[in-house]
């Protein structure tokens, strides 16, 4: 909380010193506008799959139920391939009989009988 | 006193004019403008006399963030050069880290022009610390949190563990 009204005190400062000189003609003077539905979504794919590799699978699993869209990005395959090559944990890949691959956080492994949850992802075979 | 002669005189440093999406001209340094890998792929093609790059996605209050980052960042990287030469300890990269980690604690929708504008810009350093900063922002948040958090819709997903 006070670092963010650290940072807008600091914006106002800047605001102060910044020269601004209106010559350019026609330009927007709008910002982006923020829809409803969140700036979320109007991000660059890669950008988004980059946010959720970062994740452990626990994190990534409990975000499909955020919305439709993000349900979606999470089954990609290729977000599987990217948390894959990112991740420095050991993590175990588990090959269905439709020869698609899964990406299982090795952490459900270890309480396997307590828990049958698996955190999976699929991956492109 | 012989002013030509006194060492702590600079010569005058090389700018750059960036102008943001509503027109604002922003002069800065040839080295902080080139922390922006867009800019520096070209930059070398333009005329001394024309180094003014038209950001079209980049509104001026976006702007103004990104510039004091890359101001921060070269000057950062100067002294702790220094630091390192003169081998004296510094602490400089921790400072920095510090400062970075407090540059980024905005609310979302700054969060994410910062995150375009480093996109477009190419800026890889900052693209990192923002794309982290929203990672860290999902991590250990339950989904009715997340959508509040991002103002998003809950659009009729039905969440198995909702009722535990």
């Amino acid at each position: 909380m006070e670092n963010e009204e650290n940072i807008e005190i600091t914006m106002k400062n800047l605001n102060m010193n910044k020269k601004r000189t209106e010559k350019k003609v026609g330009v927007q003077n709008k910002k982006l506008e923020v829809c409803n539905e969140g700036v979320f979504p109007k991000l660059p794919v890669d950008i988004i799959f980059d946010i959720f590799s970062r994740l452990p699978l626990q994190t990534i699993s409990n975000c499909r139920w955020v919305s439709k869209t993000w349900y979606d990005f999470i089954l990609h395959p290729c977000l599987a391939e990217m948390h894959y090559a990112r991740t420095s944990l050991p993590c175990s890949i588990f090959v269905s009989q439709y020869q698609n691959s899964y990406l299982i956080d090795p952490k459900c492994l270890d309480n396997l009988e307590k828990s049958g949850t698996a955190y999976n992802l699929e991956l492109r075979t | 006193m012989k002013d030509s002669f006194n060492p702590s005189i600079e010569p005058p440093k090389k700018t750059v004019t960036l102008v943001s999406s509503d027109g604002y001209d922003f002069e800065v340094e040839e080295e902080v403008a080139l922390e922006s890998q867009v800019i520096k792929d070209g930059f070398e093609d333009k005329a001394v006399d024309d180094r003014e790059y038209l950001l079209f996605n980049v509104h001026s209050d976006t702007l103004e963030l990104i510039i004091k980052y890359c101001e921060k960042h070269v000057s950062s990287r100067k002294s702790i050069s220094a630091a390192a030469a003169s081998s004296s300890s510094s602490n400089g990269e921790e400072a920095l880290k510090e400062w970075d980690e407090h540059f980024i604690s905005v609310d979302t929708n700054t969060l994410y022009d910062i995150l375009m504008a480093a996109d477009y810009l190419n800026i890889k350093s900052l693209l990192d610390l923002a794309i982290q900063k929203v990672a860290d922002t999902i991590h250990g948040r339950s989904p009715e949190q997340i959508r509040k958090k991002f103002n998003i819709e809950n659009d009729s997903i039905i969440d198995p563990w909702a009722s535990e």
